[in-house]
């Protein structure tokens, strides 16, 4: 019950600073000069790609995790980040789009940046995608958490291609303190967003899993009993 | 469009892609909730029909 009344309050808390954040996007944000008002994009961009970094973190250690102790625990966390990885960095891409047809004119270019944040998305919807097709839960759990920590190497790719390489993509952008501030407001709905995504996910799988347990149990019990039956002489 | 109708776009598919996909977990939840009370009830007794 307490744990109930705890995420209630979790999620209510989340979705009131979400509403208090784009309230504070329209009321107190200054319009950037240059760009305009489709600068204001960015307050929702940054925090998503930073936590589609958070949640490919929580997958690749989970990863770690699993190969270390061969515990299931850290399989449906691998698992649960990975779908909201997924997730995020669809946003991220969707978001970024939006603003690039306003900025540059044009949906998609293949700057290196762009490029490497597409094929983060699909290494982790593949991540995804790929682990019902696996029959077995310890190789399924064995194969996610090789590709779960091969799958990170991209996530320092995206970040460092923007400085290293030369790219459409703004590497900083000088922002006024009500800007920051913004910005700043902006990181905490998200991040509470994409932790509780990855918990609720994950207790959702550990749950699923126990039914599973259970329903095989049962299943097994009945077959016993049938058999028992069955066999009784007449 | 103008930039505040991307502006708009873009918070509109960040909010419905993000919170949609809660509303789908807690979708899912309940389902399970349902799903656990309905594993939890007495089982029937076993295999009448082949009593008779």
């Amino acid at each position: 019950m307490n744990r109930t009344i705890l995420s209630w309050a979790y999620w209510t808390i989340t979705a009131l600073l979400f509403a208090a954040t784009v309230a504070m996007l329209i009321v107190y944000t200054p319009t950037e000069r240059t760009m305009g008002p489709v600068q204001k994009i960015f307050y929702l961009h940054l925090p998503v790609a930073i936590n589609t970094f958070v949640a490919c973190f929580i997958v690749f250690v989970a990863s770690i995790g699993y190969l270390w102790q061969r515990t299931m625990w850290w399989d449906d966390l691998a698992s649960s980040a990975g779908k909201v990885a997924a997730l995020f960095c669809t946003v991220v891409l969707l978001t970024g789009m939006i603003w690039g047809r306003n900025a540059w004119g044009h949906w998609w270019t293949w700057s290196p940046r762009l490029t490497f944040s597409l094929v983060l998305w699909l290494l982790y919807v593949v991540y995804v995608l790929i682990r019902p097709s696996i029959e077995s839960p310890q190789r399924r759990a064995v194969v996610s958490a090789v590709y779960g920590i091969a799958a990170f190497a991209d996530v320092p790719i995206v970040y460092l291609s923007v400085k290293f390489l030369p790219d459409i993509h703004p590497a900083s952008i000088a922002l006024e303190p009500a800007m920051k501030l913004t910005l700043l407001a902006w990181f905490i709905p998200v991040t509470m967003l994409c932790l509780g995504l990855v918990r609720a996910r994950h207790v959702l799988s550990g749950r699923q899993r126990r039914l599973e347990a259970r329903h095989r149990a049962a299943v097994a019990d009945a077959d016993e009993r049938i058999l028992h039956v069955a066999g009784e002489p007449a | 469009m103008n930039g505040e109708q991307y502006l708009i776009m873009a918070y509109v598919v960040g909010v419905v892609v993000l919170w949609g996909y809660g509303a789908l977990l807690w979708l899912e939840a309940r389902a399970m909730t349902r799903a656990e009370s309905n594993a939890s009830a007495p089982a029937a007794p076993a295999a009448p029909a082949l009593e008779e």
